[in-house]
């Protein structure tokens, strides 16, 4: 049965993040105040913190994960700042050791009292928002599939990578559509590379879709190409997102169409949850 | 009533050994011990919470020696056993300097799943459970109940375990489960961690000999145990994870 391999020490898994990093994201979500780029980079330095945290024990941090990410806008390269700069690929230990910063951030909590009160807390900084130049996002489709085959080729009995690919824009290096079947295409003895694709359309017809079945409601051929490059859930994913309240149907997809940030959050959370830890 | 009991247990393929996070109780081995009440329980930490094999044995300890029959007894076995596990974390994080993900991990709890049996000299048991460690009882090396589930299907990757924070126990009603019975001598209980419950329902369901093959397991032969798991995890028919089972022989 496809992806059902066990993801332990000697047989991780691993993430590779693929960010827009183009102009466009400087502009706000759509309704909020914040920077797009602000908001992405958040999400996925939270996510890096999460995926820290599960790995960890009272011993130190397993690597039951690799984490790469890959920005694109007026460069298509890896993206961790600090230490962790240009490596494509990082064992979770090593991305938890070596953050580029840690910063304290505020956040509200219940004081016990009916209240809200704010509470300092660590926040660790892995990624730092960026937004210059177009949208190559062939070029780093490109870019993702030499990492994953260097990455297979170590593991290739591995549960299958999970690409995660954050856009708000039109690809500038033609349609992705080929590019995004060629990573698809990429497998290990579990399975086929799986790929979510998180939209943050300014379209101003498309609603909010998570993880459609059917492509019927989508606003454009941007999204629906998209949709169409996007893997199937797998049965663990589509149990995740239905205990995070999301209604999925068998055949949905990894596709999030206009998504604020809340849901990029619920995405990430859902496409970085293969299956149990061993 | 006379009680012996045997333990078997064999951590993840590719772990070390104190890495292993299920626990049980009683620790030792018991030989046809004579007693009024007899007590044992087993716990499976959560792979994905730390000090879970801390929390395990607590668990197991504390169930195995007082069975907690219903859901405020339960609640009162926890409290000072959630005490305990909270002073002790922070003492080792204040003792020594530990990186930031080791506090943020330790916040959110450790995890367990519990099952408790009780026996007495007038031939009744009780069984409680929270999570996936299940019981089968066997009389004349054929099933008569398990529980708390019944199918292989039932086991789902996700189940409700028992929380060391209070605050992550809200549906703990929910998901405590209680069952008795009687036993009659030469009566067997095998007490097991949710991989090897999943196979040794699974083979019963396809038809084959589980029980027999488990009661047979020689408790003087300690590598037998993972001799006879090897080709069962290679071949994937149980899932690499910790496994025990106590085996509990009543006359």
């Amino acid at each position: 049965m496809p992806y059902s391999a066990e993801i332990s020490r000697s047989n991780p898994t691993c993430f590779l993040f693929v960010v827009d990093r183009s102009g466009s994201m400087e502009d706000a979500f759509p309704n909020e105040k914040r920077r797009k780029a602000d908001g992405v980079a958040d999400a996925i330095n939270r996510l890096l913190q999460n995926l820290v945290i599960r790995c960890a024990k009272e011993e130190g941090v397993r690597d039951y994960f690799n984490v790469g990410v890959i920005g694109y806008g007026e460069k298509v390269q890896p993206a961790f700042s600090g230490l962790l700069a240009d490596r494509e690929m990082v064992p979770i230990s090593e991305i938890a050791s070596m953050p580029a910063r840690i910063e304290e951030r505020t956040k509200k909590v219940d004081d016990g009292a009916g209240g809200l009160m704010d509470q300092k807390v660590r926040f660790p900084i892995w990624f730092d928002p960026v937004y210059k130049g177009g949208t190559p996002m062939n070029q780093a489709l490109g870019l993702a599939k030499t990492v994953l085959e260097k990455w297979i080729t170590q593991y290739p009995n591995g549960f299958p990578p999970i690409v995660i690919h954050i856009t708000d824009g039109e690809s500038t290096d033609g349609s992705p559509s080929q590019a995004m079947t060629d990573l698809t295409q990429l497998a290990t003895s579990d399975g086929n590379v799986l790929l979510f694709n998180v939209h943050i359309s300014s379209n101003p017809s498309a609603h909010t879709t998570a993880f459609p079945d059917t492509p019927a409601q989508l606003p454009d051929d941007y999204a629906r190409n998209l949709f169409n490059g996007s893997s199937e859930l797998t049965p663990f994913m589509r149990a995740v997102a239905a205990d995070q309240g999301l209604t999925v149907a068998e055949g949905a997809r990894g596709f999030v169409l206009n998504a604020d940030l809340v849901l990029i959050i619920q995405a990430l959370d859902i496409g970085t949850r293969p299956s149990n830890l061993r | 009533m006379r009680v012996t009991t045997d333990v078997f247990w064999a951590g993840k393929h590719g772990s070390q050994p104190h890495e292993y996070e299920d626990a049980y109780w009683p620790l030792h081995r018991l030989v046809e011990v004579t007693t009024d009440v007899f007590g044992c329980a087993i716990a499976d930490g959560a792979t994905e919470s730390s000090y879970s094999r801390l929390w395990a044995k607590q668990l197991s300890r504390a169930a195995g020696l007082r069975l907690p029959s219903d859901e405020a007894a339960l609640r009162e076995l926890l409290r000072p056993l959630q005490k305990q596990w909270a002073g002790y974390v922070a003492q080792r994080i204040q003792k020594q300097a530990l990186p930031w993900y080791v506090e943020e991990k330790a916040s959110s709890g450790a995890f367990a799943a519990l099952l408790s049996l009780q026996l007495d000299n007038t031939n009744n048991w009780r069984a409680v459970a929270v999570g996936d460690c299940c019981v089968a009882h066997l009389r004349k090396a054929r099933l008569c109940q398990s529980f708390p589930l019944t199918r292989a299907a039932e086991f789902t990757q996700r189940p409700y375990l028992l929380s060391s924070l209070p605050a992550r126990n809200g549906l703990l009603h929910a998901n405590l489960h209680v069952a008795d019975g009687n036993w009659q001598a030469g009566d067997v209980f095998l007490l097991m961690t949710d991989a090897l419950a999943h196979w040794s329902l699974a083979e019963a369901e396809a038809g084959a000999e589980p029980w027999q093959t488990l009661i047979c397991l020689d408790p003087d032969d300690a590598a037998g145990f993972e001799t006879w798991l090897a080709p069962l995890r290679s071949a994937r028919a149980i899932r690499n994870d910790d496994v025990t089972l106590l085996r509990v022989c009543v006359t």
